[in-house]
């Protein structure tokens, strides 16, 4: 054994005193001490001053330097932690601009806070004595800075610190970021010291997450291996003190991916002085360069259906299959559309055996990354399989069609519907999936925010709206409403749970034409209709229909040639979805077929309907309606025509013209030449009519961009007469009286040679039949028919059964929408047969009652009995329905009737015409905007019209009273007179007994005058009001619905 | 007299005094100086720094039993505790309790005021980057676990301004010397030595302290420890020669002392527990070693231009003997062969019956139940164990074979004594006796270790040739 000196190096002592040297021992001597790899960091603190920890990070790059060299010399985890944290800092702020633009989300940040040594070391002299009498000594001689910057990141609010910069490495991180090793169950994994690190996640662009994945220099990507290499460590004229790290990155001299002709184009990185970072001389800089790479999602989203090619730009398939039931959003990243200029994206997939590959073209390169439903590498994205997790989505955008004036682009709709097959424990529900819009600026393309339109912004998106959410115990999904006003959009950002994929819809676009088109809107009671005819020709009016869907969904609509198109679309929306668009959204296409005019007027809307009514948001028309049950969540309004909730109605008119929107746009019209004509019933009066006045002004200008005189108002009984007359249908225009019988409301209009003298309308429609009489209860249920039939109905379709069935256990639901719902079914049921079998004294009292009103009305104003009498309105068809299809039997009821009141014989020419509901549109498409309004009168069955307001009714009541007992008496023999012709005539068999609903037309109207004038007049009305209607019918309504139930 | 302030930093430091007293106990001469130890280590309980403060008090106390002659003093013996070892407080008739600014159990953040700062003052981020979470929740009572950075601003505040510190600056006067003991890959020691070079160097106003005579001997790796995984510590000493080139590094060019000695090994040779808070390490020969350059720089005189000293061994073994050594560490070995013979002896004597000492000089059974003789013995059982550690330690430093009282020529391994057994040294101890007529003091305690050492260097002393 030789001679060995008792220290960390050999020097070579002769003999074994203590041998006197004048140079000591120096860092130069240091090279040869073996050293141990360490993998504990919390155990480098090394040197005797506070500033150590700046120390051990320099000596961190020396010790990976000497194992980049030597990798017998285990650099160890501490070490080598460091390092990579250090690599972190440079390689985040190298790569700001992309986080900033790409990775960053709202409230995150990096920022470079300047620390003046000057002033804060008087602040720590102040605050911490102790620590400033260590440290300002040291500061001078071991840092020598004016400045620190600290490198600060910020997430909800918080502040983390990432790193101080340092004379020696550039930067250095805190201690408490430094991570142990932690093996648990056959696995790796790292700790941070601190615990305000454990939820720092910020992914690295090259993939990974900064200071958490080890990384050392030779790992990383090659942009920034050469802006280290080449840039920021290449000057000779470095200060001494980055020896060791410059050493380190030097080392990589051979690195294949380092090039000196390398390009980077780059950018001062800031401080929050707005000051260039430089540390030490040490210029810092972050990449400009456009990363093509930085476009694609980490992630693709892989949906369980196919995306209509037709409705959204989707991914291209290399090697498509036929048997293809998935599909993939397009991975990128909303900036990518920049690239393109609003041209399409240029990306393939290809399917692999476990993967696929996403290629992106841009300017003749390709650009390729691999997704795999478990990534292998973390170059790799990762695939989220949707049908995998058992969850699904789909959208709708309404309307899919813009106009080619950008200002008439002022409304657009997106419903997202998402479910979890596991209800119960559901993983993906609304709340968790968002859409984000982008718009194409014409510099770029930016992102529409989201803003409360209220607030004086110009455009935007308004907070989306959750409509409904799913339940453990349903297995239909929840539903999120998205509005944009005042813009269109280019493109959207789905977001599910955090991962995004590209959307770009497919839009229609109208094309500028000289065509314009007129819209004729019958808002009825009951039913609601619309036609359209093209201005400058005479053709027949036409029933509203589109030609194309006006709804995009994002799913592939089923190709079958024996379904309709809406067939196709709506089976081919996922079962969770399905009802919830259904009920929620509206037709993906109004055809004529599977959805058309005429519509049920009604009303969906959210059962706990606190908030503002807004189309879509919580309300819609109820298309679906007498098709598909509501749920439990949402309730229906049919009475919105009388109600005076101006919202609902709004909503109605709102879609109504929105759908019209689309109409026009899709026939290239010119949207603000277009002219609409609604009815006005004549009984509207006072604030309800100016409601609609104001609604039909608004609305269209909104909507359409038309001004209130493109827009004509019409009464909803004189109407029909033109379009009759114009189909030469009334043979003699010398008398004409048009019957317009609604759900709500008869009108009635007597034509002297061609001009309207007089106008009457009756609360005294169709509903009465089916109705409670003046049951002051909304769930009464009393009605004769009702209760005959609902519990032995049948229906030939098991939806309907059980929608009948469900509408019955709806105590909302009144008897009226049931018996209509029957009716609006009646081919699948044997409604009509059995009201037309059991039933029908009791339509020939109403029809009776309507015509003998009508007679004395005329003949108490002198005007000569009719010559013509003309059926409109779908409430009319119950007469040809239920009582007879013989138009000589109808005649003579009418005959008899106006024989026994006008006197003499009567022959009068009666019309029923097929066109019965559409004959108001259609009247209201021929009139002339100048022709002579009608006189509007209310008829109290006296011939002097003195009874103008309530109070004139309450002075003169007994005289009133026995002037309507009169006629009731009246009324009650011309019923028996006609039942016994009836009879006679063979329209009334064995099985109905005539004397029964005789007996009970005839009995006392007075008690009931007298019930119903006080709880339906006096207690409605103050005296002073006018009276619009009549009390003629008050007692007969009781009296119809006492026969229901016989 | 002259002094030698010596600074025992940290628990090296305090390991290395623990030697320095045993070899002045063996006999080791300071060359006049009055050995001052200041023992400077925030660790409240920690064993070895009572157990020092306890084996100083008992050589203090054999010293003074050594010098004593009822109202005056004699000079000190030749040989065994030639030295005088004298504490601060002794100086200073104060208190030398080193340890009383961090006396306590502190922690760090509280000690330099953190919640002073504002959530929002930037200040707080410097703090962060300086000290980890752990640091500044750490209790200062159980020293710097390695952690420097936080023993440079304790150790300086408890430098600064203490009264102890004060007084060493009192009672440094011209001509005495100031010795530093430090560890370089702790924390106590790595950054009590520098700090203390500062505060000498600093002291303008007493030229006696900043131009005294300074010399440091600065211990580098030689011992490992544990895996810190297994006790959860905060202490690896896979990185010590990191640490060590690291410190090494950073001092060039920054060293004070006139002498700086450096000690260490190449390799880690023992592993000890990793536990911060017991820190009872064996007696290792490194530490005797470091112990040896105090005598050294003793015998030297200011040197024109700073001195770096070290150290080598003859051979590179496992078990060193005086061989192995090297003829350098004759006299070292001497030291702790005599002392290791007076403790045969001093354990035999009492029970020899036949022993004219007995009689002529009164060692009788009364002296050895006096309490000089008692305190000797005790501190022989101190020195017994704690040469049994450096014999069994590694390195060993294992010169003797001293449990055979009868075969005790071999009582130094490679060198025949001419004492075969213990009645030689007897003997001896009887001719020396009686060539000492003189009669000047009636300390039997002190003829007791002036005839036992005559007699032990009579044979040992070829040890030296």
């Amino acid at each position: 054994m030789a001679r060995i000196d008792l220290n960390i190096v050999d020097r070579g002592i002769q003999g074994t005193d203590w041998i006197a040297e004048n140079v000591g021992l120096t860092a130069d001597h240091l090279d040869e001490v073996m050293e141990q790899k360490t993998d504990n960091c919390g155990a480098l603190n090394s040197l005797p001053t506070p500033f150590a920890r700046f120390f051990v990070a320099k000596e961190a790059f020396r010790r990976v330097t000497e194992e980049n060299k030597d990798s017998k010399k285990e650099a160890g985890f501490a070490y080598r932690q460091l390092v990579s944290d250090i690599l972190d800092v440079y390689e985040l702020l190298f790569n700001l601009k992309y986080h900033n633009n790409n990775t960053f989300t709202k409230g995150q940040k990096i920022e470079l806070r300047e620390w003046k040594s000057e002033e804060n070391l008087k602040v720590i002299k102040d605050k911490m004595p102790v620590l400033y009498n260590s440290i300002h000594n040291y500061y001078s001689t071991d840092i020598k800075e004016d400045k620190l910057y600290f490198l600060v990141y910020t997430e909800d609010g918080k502040d983390k610190l990432l790193a101080c910069s340092s004379p020696l490495t550039g930067f250095v991180t805190p201690p408490d970021m430094d991570k142990s090793i932690v093996k648990k169950n056959n696995t790796i994994s790292y700790k941070f010291s601190g615990s305000q690190y454990e939820n720092l996640h910020i992914r690295r662009k090259s993939g990974g997450e900064y200071f958490r994945d080890i990384k050392l220099f030779g790992e990383r990507d090659a942009d920034f291996k050469n802006y280290m290499y080449n840039e920021l460590f290449s000057s000779d004229s470095l200060d001494g003190r980055y020896r060791f790290i410059k050493e380190y990155i030097r080392s990589f001299k051979d690195d294949v991916e380092i090039r000196n002709d390398y390009h980077l184009k780059l950018a001062d990185v800031m401080t929050d002085q707005n000051d260039p970072l430089v540390v030490n001389g040490l210029t810092f800089k972050s990449s400009d360069a456009l990363d093509i790479m930085s476009y694609f999602n980490r992630t693709i989203i892989k949906v369980p259906y196919r995306i209509s090619r037709d409705n959204f730009i989707a991914v291209k398939y290399k090697n498509d299959k036929k048997e293809r039931d998935y599909d993939y959003l397009l991975p990128f990243k909303p900036e990518i559309l920049n690239l393109y200029d609003g041209q399409q994206i240029d990306s393939e997939v290809h399917i692999g055996r476990n993967d696929i590959t996403v290629t992106l073209k841009y300017n003749n390169k390709e650009y390729k990354k691999t997704y795999n439903e478990d990534p292998v590498n973390s170059s790799q994205g990762r695939i989220i399989n949707l049908r995998a997790a058992r969850v699904n989505f789909d959208l709708g955008l309404f309307p899919n069609i813009l106009s080619y004036n950008e200002a008439e682009n002022n409304y657009f709709k997106v419903m997202l519907v998402a479910a979890d097959e596991d209800a119960e424990a559901p993983n993906l529900n609304v709340d968790n999936i968002s859409l984000t819009f982008f718009k194409n600026s014409g510099k770029d393309f930016i992102p529409i925010k989201e803003v409360d339109p209220t607030e004086n912004v110009e455009f935007g998106t308004c907070p989306p709206y959750v409509r409904s959410r799913q339940k453990s115990t349903s297995v239909d999904g929840g539903t999120k409403f998205y509005e944009l006003f005042n813009t269109s959009f280019d493109a959207m950002e789905i977001n599910l749970h955090g991962d995004t994929g590209l959307l770009i819809p497919v839009w229609n676009r109208s094309e500028r034409t000289n065509d314009t088109y007129t819209y004729a809107i019958d808002l009825g009671t009951s039913n609601t209709f619309i036609s359209r005819c093209k201005n400058g020709e005479n053709n027949l009016p036409e029933l509203f229909t589109v030609e194309k869907p006006i709804v995009n969904f994002l799913h592939e609509p089923l190709k079958d040639s024996q379904l309709s198109t809406n067939r196709c679309i709506e089976d081919s929306i996922f079962l969770q979805a399905r009802n919830k668009i259904k009920t929620e959204f509206l037709p993906a296409i109004i055809d004529g077929k599977d959805y058309k005019f005429p519509i049920r007027t009604a009303l969906c809307a959210i059962r706990s309907n606190a908030n503002k009514p807004k189309l879509f948001d919580n309300h819609n028309i109820a298309f679906f309606y007498e098709k598909l049950m509501s749920n439990n969540d949402q309730v229906i309004y049919t009475d919105i025509k009388w109600e005076k909730d101006e919202a609902k109605l709004k909503i109605f008119v709102r879609e109504l013209l929105l759908i019209i929107k689309c109409d026009i746009l899709q026939r290239n019209g010119d949207l603000n030449r277009t002219r609409l004509v609604w009815f006005k019933p004549l009984s509207f009066r006072g604030t309800i009519r100016s409601m609609y006045e104001d609604i039909w002004h608004k609305e269209p200008e909104d909507i359409l961009f038309i001004q209130p005189s493109q827009v004509d108002c019409f009464s909803e009984s004189e109407a029909p007469y033109y379009y009759f007359k114009k189909k030469n249908i009334i043979p003699n225009s010398d008398a004409v009286s048009v019957i317009d019988i609604g759900g709500g409301s008869t009108d009635f209009v007597y034509f002297q040679d061609n001009k309207p003298k007089m106008a009457n309308s009756v609360h005294f429609g169709c509903d009465v039949l089916w109705d409670n009489g003046f049951v002051d209860f909304e769930n009464a249920r009393e009605n004769g028919i009702y209760n005959k039939y609902k519990d032995t109905i049948r229906f030939d379709r098991k939806d309907l059964e059980d929608l009948n069935d469900s509408m019955k256990l709806d105590t909302l639901v009144k008897t009226k929408d049931i018996i209509n719902f029957w009716l609006g079914n009646s081919s699948h049921c044997d409604i009509v047969k059995s009201l037309r079998d059991e039933y029908k004294p009791l339509f020939i009292y109403h029809f009776v009652s309507i015509l003998f009103y009508m007679a004395n009305m005329y003949k108490d104003q002198n005007l000569m009995a009719p010559k013509t009498v003309v059926f409109s309105g779908n409430g009319s068809k119950y007469i040809d329905s239920f009582i007879s299809s013989d138009k000589r039997i109808l005649k003579e009821i009418v005959d008899t009737v106006f024989d026994e009141v006008f006197g003499g014989k009567n022959d009068v020419s009666l019309q029923l015409p097929k066109e019965r509901k559409e004959s108001t549109c259609y009247g209201g498409l021929y009139r002339s905007s100048d022709a002579e309004a009608v006189p509007e009168f209310v008829y109290q069955c006296d011939s002097a019209g003195k009874y103008v307001k309530v109070d004139d009714l309450i002075k003169d009541y007994d005289n009133l009273k026995a002037t309507l007992l009169s006629k009731y008496k009246n009324l009650s023999n011309l019923y028996k007179k006609v039942l016994d012709k009836m009879k006679t005539a063979g329209i009334l068999d064995d099985t109905i007994n005539p004397k029964v609903y005789a007996d009970c037309a005839g009995e006392d109207m007075g008690t009931p005058f007298d019930t119903y004038f006080k709880t339906e007049v006096r207690e409605q009305y103050s005296d002073e009001d006018m009276l619009f209607d009549t009390v003629f019918f008050l007692p007969i309504i009781n009296r119809v619905f006492e026969m229901t139930k016989i | 007299m002259k002094k030698v302030f010596v600074f025992c930093v940290g628990g090296t430091g305090i390991r290395v005094m623990k030697s320095i007293t045993m070899l002045m106990a063996g006999g080791m001469s300071t060359n006049g100086y009055t050995v001052v130890p200041i023992i400077l280590d925030p660790h409240l309980d920690l064993e070895e720094k009572k157990n020092l403060h306890s084996l100083l008090d008992s050589y203090i106390n054999i010293y003074k039993n050594s010098i004593n002659n009822g109202t005056s003093t004699l000079n000190p013996l030749d040989g065994f505790f030639n030295s005088e070892i004298k504490l601060l407080s002794q100086l200073n008739n104060q208190s030398n309790d080193t340890q009383e600014p961090v006396g306590s159990k502190e922690k760090f953040s509280s000690y330099i005021k953190t919640s002073n700062l504002r959530a929002d003052d930037i200040n707080n981020y410097l703090v962060e980057t300086l000290y980890s979470s752990k640091n500044l929740d750490s209790q200062l009572s159980v020293g710097f676990k390695g952690n420097p950075n936080m023993g440079t601003v304790v150790l300086g505040e408890m430098i600064e301004g203490a009264d102890w510190f004060k007084a060493f600056k009192i009672h440094c006067e011209k001509d005495d010397r100031i010795f530093i003991i430090s560890s370089i890959f702790g924390g106590t020691g790595a950054s009590g030595y520098p700090l203390l070079e500062k505060k000498i160097k600093g002291a303008e106003n007493e030229p006696a302290v900043k131009n005294a005579l300074m010399g440091a001997v600065t211990v580098l790796p030689y011992y490992g420890l544990k895996d810190p995984a297994s006790t959860n510590s905060d202490i690896d000493s896979a990185n010590f020669y990191t640490k060590t080139k690291s410190a090494l590094a950073y001092y060039e060019g920054t060293v004070l002392s006139d002498y700086l000695y450096y000690i260490g090994e190449k390799t880690l040779k023992q592993v000890y527990e990793n536990d911060e808070k017991k820190q009872d390490d064996k007696a290792n020969f490194i530490e005797l070693v470091a112990a040896s350059a105090l005598f050294d720089f003793l015998k030297r005189e200011k040197p024109e231009t700073r001195q770096f000293l070290s150290r080598a061994i003859e051979k590179d073994v496992d078990s060193l003997d005086r061989s192995s050594l090297g003829k350098g560490y004759d006299p070292l070995v001497k030291s702790v062969a005599d002392y290791m013979l007076l403790s045969a002896l001093a354990g035999e004597l009492p029970k020899e019956k036949y022993f004219p000492l007995k009689k002529n000089r009164g060692f009788n059974e009364s002296f050895y139940k006096d309490e000089p003789f008692k305190a000797l013995e005790h501190f022989n059982a101190i020195y017994n164990k704690w040469y049994s550690e450096l014999a069994q330690n590694k390195r060993a430093f294992a010169p003797l074979h001293y449990d055979d009282l009868q075969k005790m020529s071999g009582w130094i391994v490679g060198l025949e004594l001419d004492a075969k057994d213990d009645s030689y040294y007897l003997l001896e101890m009887i001719k020396a006796s009686n060539k000492d007529k003189s009669d000047k003091h009636s300390n039997k305690f002190r003829y007791f270790l002036q005839f036992a050492y005559d007699a032990i260097n009579y044979y040992t002393s070829k040890i030296n040739k």
